[in-house]
C-alpha cells in the first residue's frame, strides 16, 4: 500500500469514531486539557486518553509535555490531506460533467 | 452528530441543457459514453450496460502509463436512476466505489445528481471505513472554520 493511503487508513480510523471527532471539534476551539476533553462525555479519563492515544497516532492532535496537564491541540495537517483525497473526486467529477455537458450540445446541434 | 448516509458521501450536481432520454443514453450507449465519460485514448476491452455486466477499459495516464479501470453496472432504470461500482482493475485495487445517479427532469432540461459512496464491497472493512469517510467530513465541517484561518 503507498504511504499516502496508508496515512490516509490512519486519518479515518481515528475519525471514524463520534467521540473523537467530538472531542476534535472541541479542540477547533482551542487546547483542552484531559479532564476538560471528558467533561462533555460520560467516559472515564482513561476511557478518553485511549481516545486521544488514537488521534495523537494518526498525527490529529499534538500534547504538551507537562506531565500533570499534557494539553492537547488541534494538528490539522492530515484533515486536509483527507479533503484533498475526497476533493480529487469531485473534481474528477466536475470535469467529466464538464465534457458531457460539450457532448451533448455536440450531439444535438447534429441532429439540428 | 449523527451518521446519515448523506454525510458518507460526495455528492455532485449539475443540470444540462438536454432531453433526459438523450442524458441517460449517454451513460449507458457505448457509443455515447466512450466519447465523454472518458478520456480520449481510452480503449475499451468489454461493454456489457445490463446489471451485474461489466465495462472494461484501458485508459492512458499523462507520463504514458496506462491504467486499467471496471465499472460494473448494478441498477439500470431507464430513465431515472442508475448504480455502478468503479474500481481500478489492477491487482491488489482498492475496494470498488459506489455511485448512484439520478436523472430529474426540469423544464425539458436534466438534472444530474451524483453520489459517490466509498468502499462499498470488503465487509471486514467496511464499518471503519464508511464511518470513516462520513467521519472526515463532519469532522471537516465541524473544522472548517478553523481550517480557514489556519
Amino acid at each position: 500500500m503507498p504511504a499516502e493511503s496508508d496515512a490516509l487508513s490512519l486519518t479515518f480510523a481515528a475519525l471514524a469514531d463520534p467521540t473523537r471527532r467530538a472531542m476534535l471539534a472541541r479542540l477547533s476551539q482551542g487546547p483542552a486539557t484531559v479532564k476538560e476533553l471528558a467533561e462533555p462525555f460520560t467516559l472515564s479519563l482513561p476511557a478518553i486518553s485511549k481516545h486521544l492515544k488514537v488521534l495523537e497516532r494518526a498525527g490529529l492532535i499534538e500534547r504538551g509535555r507537562e506531565a500533570q496537564w499534557r494539553p492537547a491541540q488541534l494538528h490539522a495537517a492530515p484533515l486536509k490531506d483527507v479533503s484533498l483525497w475526497l476533493e480529487r473526486y469531485r473534481k474528477n467529477w466536475e470535469e467529466s460533467f464538464d465534457r458531457l455537458d460539450e457532448y451533448l450540445r455536440k450531439i444535438q446541434k447534429e441532429k439540428g | 452528530m449523527t451518521d446519515t448516509i448523506a454525510d458518507r458521501e460526495i455528492v455532485v450536481t449539475r443540470l444540462f441543457d438536454a432531453p433526459r432520454d438523450l442524458v441517460f443514453a449517454a451513460w449507458v450507449e457505448r457509443e455515447h459514453a466512450e466519447k465523454w465519460w472518458v478520456a480520449a485514448g481510452t480503449t475499451t476491452h468489454e461493454w456489457n450496460a445490463k446489471p451485474g455486466g461489466v465495462w472494461r477499459y484501458s485508459q492512458p495516464g499523462p507520463d504514458g502509463a496506462v491504467f486499467p479501470f471496471k465499472i460494473t453496472f448494478i441498477e439500470i432504470a431507464r430513465p431515472t436512476r442508475l448504480v455502478y461500482d468503479f474500481e481500478s482493475d489492477a491487482e491488489n485495487a482498492p475496494d470498488p466505489v459506489r455511485t448512484s445517479v439520478t436523472f430529474e427532469e426540469q423544464n425539458g432540461r436534466t438534472r444530474i445528481t451524483l453520489q459517490l459512496a466509498f468502499a462499498t464491497a470488503a465487509a471486514h472493512d467496511e464499518a471503519v471505513q464508511y464511518g470513516a469517510v462520513g467521519g472526515a467530513q463532519l469532522a471537516l465541517k465541524s473544522l472548517a472554520d478553523y481550517l480557514a484561518k489556519s
